[in-house]
């Protein structure tokens, strides 16, 4: 054996691997010796390299690049490393070796196993299948190339080759749980029938398959069901690599399961959102329908209502039956007239709130004269004022002017100052003043009244109120009034605001904008 | 035997799933599960004495992120394109899906389906729109995958459309 290798181009060849090679080596034919340097590049080899290689190697080259099947193998984890069995072609099986010496450098010996194979292969076949039900194909052991290996990385290789794909290696567990045929390496596969899917990829894989350069190319992701019924998403990568096809298909990973995750999220949110839309298209036609009623039913109450005021008007009038009643018979009669008359302003308002919701009704903007507003409230509220002897003060500057609709501002200013007369004690003071100065033009409604807190007028102007309080002399309202003053205000694009502390009386203030 | 894929085309959560599950499985499940890439069932039907495997290409829903690719329809001897009768945009994305899938399969057969019968009182799908895609030619039908209306009709309907194409 020393004779031999001395005739080869390795020199010199030291003393441990030649024992190395006496003693470990059968006699087998076909023996090939790669020596690298440390950095696994190729210095010398020795042996018949046309049994298991297409060209010649060359000095200074990459071993892995010269033989793939070698790719991550050198340096050895272990030395020796010895692997048995490998197939490196479609019809050759070996034996590797590879040492390490005392000088940095790495020997890789390869002998040719393709007989002793051929002769094992149906006994080992048998033996498995009997053990393993036929699962697996035995043969196909841990270490046929690097990507025959791969199923130990849950991942299936085929070779392909014209049309044909031949699986290599073994399958990984996954592909037992999807219940598909079992798969031989000796036979080509008929990939797209057990993966109807690769159709398709295949045509974007043959671009990658038939160029010039190393490359590889990513599919889609589709989905198989294990036998229990779980979900199992699989991606595939066509690889060319050395002059060689090569198809992958591997599970995906955790961190797609938890992108997918994401997307069924994103996907559930958006159809809530848009069920959330139907149900707020249905609940404003329901509101709608609501405002409708209301806004019918309060216009057609006003003639009944405003007959049986005319009617006790008529009998609070008629001295030949007032003389005959007693004085708590004529207070009853009288308190009737006054429950009908605040029941009738009840009805006002709810019809000009459910008008206002249902935006029946137009601004007119025109020139407003500001004093005939302050008459027409004045006469609204001077007998009740008087009642409670308060003061009323206004103030107008002449160069006043506004642009405005005056009915609803006229009803806007009528509510405020109602309100005012309703929180203000006894002897107390309700100011209504048209202001133009540095700060703007604006009107304030300005009473000595009872005041609130804070929170009261954070929710002053939130439409309609179930609990509304008392006035001073227990008069009581409708809860419409500021949330009707809030519509119209807002209508003309003007701004409300309030202030006020309990005890030291309220400013609410119309800020005109535009006008 | 006879071999022909079919493609199920439509915005996400329109019930192309429920409506394969309703037609190879007989099964339907309440519970919204997004589909990710594709599954691909198949089905043999009988057909005016022709035994045919369906070969059924379950794509997932197109939306804003996720865009179908025009290479899942190669090799589509028809298509289902399906929308939701209760969300009136999905009849926008299977328009525009229809227009990639005409030119992809040079015009294979397919039918439109209008799923969700079952929640008529949420229907915004209106009678004039189904009207306007019939008269342009389109073959509509209004499906239930969970109350199994029309479903096997859809798909048999089709695969006569896809075996008259030959």
């Amino acid at each position: 054996m020393t004779e031999i290798i001395n005739k080869g181009r390795i020199n010199p060849l030291i003393d441990p691997v030649i024992e190395y090679v006496l003693n470990n080596i059968p006699p087998y034919m076909g023996l090939f010796v790669m020596q690298t340097d440390a950095e696994g590049l190729l210095k010398n080899w020795f042996g018949p390299w046309e049994k298991y290689f297409k060209n010649s190697p060359v000095a200074g080259q990459i071993i892995d690049d010269y033989a793939p099947f070698l790719f991550g193998m050198v340096p050895p984890l272990v030395v020796p490393m010895v692997l048995s069995h490998v197939q490196i072609n479609d019809k050759t099986y070996v034996e590797i070796h590879i040492l390490a010496d005392e000088d940095g450098s790495f020997w890789v010996i390869i002998l040719d196993q393709t007989r002793q194979t051929g002769l094992m292969h149906p006994i080992v076949q048998r033996f498995y299948n009997s053990r393993l039900k036929g699962k697996k194909d035995p043969t196909d052991s841990s270490a046929k190339n690097t990507l025959a290996a791969l199923y130990l990385l849950d991942f299936m290789t085929f070779n392909k080759s014209k049309n044909a794909y031949k699986m290599m290696g073994n399958t990984p567990d996954w592909y037992s749980d999807i219940g598909k045929v079992h798969l031989r390496n000796d036979k080509a596969v008929d990939l797209k029938e057990l993966f109807p899917y690769l159709e398709v990829f295949e045509y974007e894989a043959e671009e990658t398959w038939s160029g010039d350069q190393d490359g590889k190319v990513l599919s889609g992701i589709w989905e198989e069901t294990k036998s229990t019924g779980e979900k199992l998403y699989l991606q595939a990568y066509a690889i060319r690599y050395d002059r060689r096809n090569y198809l992958l298909i591997k599970p995906l990973s955790q961190q797609s399961a938890l992108s997918s995750e994401f997307v069924q999220k994103a996907r559930e949110q958006e159809l809530t959102l848009d069920r959330l839309a139907v149900t707020k298209k249905k609940l404003k036609q329901l509101l709608d329908f609501k405002d409708q009623f209301v806004s019918i039913i309060s216009h057609d109450l006003r003639s009944p209502m405003g007959a049986v005021i005319g009617l006790t008007e008529l009998l609070l009038a008629d001295n030949s039956l007032t003389t005959k009643l007693d004085a708590g018979q004529l207070e009853l009669l009288g308190d009737i007239r006054d429950e009908m008359y605040r029941l009738l302003d009840y009805n006002d308002k709810l019809y000009h709130w459910s008008n206002l919701e249902l935006g029946n009704f137009r601004i007119v903007k025109k020139p407003i004269d500001a004093s005939k507003l302050i008459s027409y409230v004045k006469k609204m509220h001077l007998p009740k004022m008087n009642d409670k002897n308060i003061r009323f003060e206004t103030a107008l500057p002449a160069s006043f002017r506004m642009q405005g609709d005056e009915t609803l501002l006229g009803q806007a200013l009528n509510n405020l100052v109602g309100n005012a007369v309703k929180f203000t004690p006894e002897g107390g003071t309700i100011s209504l003043l048209f202001k133009d100065d540095k700060q703007g033009k604006r009107i304030e409604v300005k009473d000595t009244g009872m005041g609130m807190d804070q929170e009261s007028c954070d929710k002053l102007f939130n439409g309609f109120k179930r609990h509304t309080s008392m006035g001073t002399k227990g008069e009581r309202g409708t809860g419409l009034g500021l949330g009707i003053v809030k519509k119209i205000i807002d209508a003309h694009n003007f701004n409300i605001t309030v202030e006020s502390q309990p005890g030291a009386g309220s400013v609410f203030r119309i800020q005109i904008t535009g006008s | 035997m006879i071999k022909k894929k079919i493609t199920m085309l439509g915005a996400f959560a329109v019930g192309k799933t429920s409506l394969v599950q309703r037609f190879v499985n007989s099964i339907f499940s309440e519970k919204y599960q997004t589909t990710i890439g594709v599954k691909i069932d198949q089905k043999l039907v009988k057909i005016d004495d022709h035994l045919v495997t369906l070969m059924l290409w379950d794509l997932y829903g197109e939306d804003d992120f996720l865009k179908v690719k025009s290479s899942y329809l190669m090799g589509s001897s028809g298509y289902l394109l399906v929308a939701d009768g209760t969300r009136a945009k999905t009849l926008e994305v299977a328009i525009s899906l229809q227009k990639m899938a005409r030119e992809v399969t040079q015009n294979a057969p397919f039918i439109f389906i209008i799923n969700k019968t079952d929640l008529n009182d949420l229907w915004e799908i209106d009678t004039e729109a189904i009207d306007k895609l019939r008269k342009s030619g389109w073959e509509v039908l209004l499906t239930s995958a969970k109350e199994n209306f029309r479903v096997e009709e859809a798909f048999d309907k089709l695969t006569k459309m896809m075996l008259q194409q030959k």
